[in-house]
């Protein structure tokens, strides 16, 4: 039966791309990189960023702060999955703060 | 946290040559992820700044974070002046480079323009809540 890309769900994973999950319950591993130390994250291709980022931020002992990036600068949204994030098995992200900023006021 | 001599000297020459006095600036101390307690390299980001305040480059940042993550770097203390006292404002509070329990931030008095070193310096650390803290400077940074 042909393949009807048009038709096929937002979240299913890619079958044919690199990357793809090897466990049925589409777990990949990423490696998320905080302050110079990268730590593998297993996420499941279907999980909202939202949650990876809670999960990377609990790896790092952070309870804020921080968003994820791609390595080539650009922010990922969070109501999107890892599929859709462009996100396969050995992806790297960027655990950073998106402004660093100081001084006696508010700028 | 130990801190080679000459990188004190050398971030103090950097806030004074950046800042002239009157604008704010920031330096970073950085050290290998193998000796958590070295500090070994003073940087200088690229930042906009003024009398009042000082905002790092996000294009600057992420391409550091890409650098610290080749070269197994880690951020260990951020430091920047004020124009008078110094204190942790609610800017420094809100906008660290790292958010990590632990982590020091060092802010110096009057632009760096004083003696070098750490009198009336003030240094916060970020505790096991995550909330920053003033602690004692002799307690944390030893100048070797």
């Amino acid at each position: 039966m042909a393949k009807n890309e048009d038709n096929k769900p937002p979240d299913e994973s890619p079958k044919d791309k690199p990357g793809k999950p090897d466990k049925p319950d589409n777990k990949i591993t990423i490696t998320v990189i905080y302050n110079g130390a990268p730590m593998p994250l297993e996420v499941n291709s279907n999980q909202a960023l939202q949650a990876v980022l809670q999960h990377a931020l609990q790896l790092f002992g952070l309870s804020e702060g921080p968003v994820l990036f791609n390595e080539g600068g650009q922010e990922l949204a969070l109501n999107q999955s890892v599929t859709n994030a462009g996100l396969v098995a050995g992806s790297r992200i960027i655990l950073r703060p998106r402004a660093v900023a100081g001084g006696v006021l508010c700028g | 946290m130990k801190v080679p001599a000459p990188i004190v000297d050398q971030t103090f020459a950097q806030l004074r040559r950046c800042g002239a006095g009157v604008s704010e600036c920031q330096a970073l101390w950085l050290g290998p992820w193998s000796e958590p307690d070295k500090v070994t390299e003073m940087i200088h980001p690229q930042h906009s700044a003024s009398p009042v305040g000082f905002q790092v480059d996000p294009v600057w940042l992420h391409q550091l974070w890409l650098r610290l993550a080749k070269d197994g770097l880690g951020i260990r203390v951020q430091i920047h002046t004020h124009p008078g006292a110094a204190y942790h404002s609610a800017t420094d509070d809100a906008y660290p480079i790292v958010h990590q329990p632990g982590f020091l931030s060092l802010v110096i008095p009057r632009f760096a323009t004083g003696t070098v070193g750490f009198d009336q310096a003030f240094l916060a650390r970020i505790d096991d809540a995550g909330t920053w803290g003033e602690v004692a400077i002799p307690d944390y940074l030893e100048v070797t």
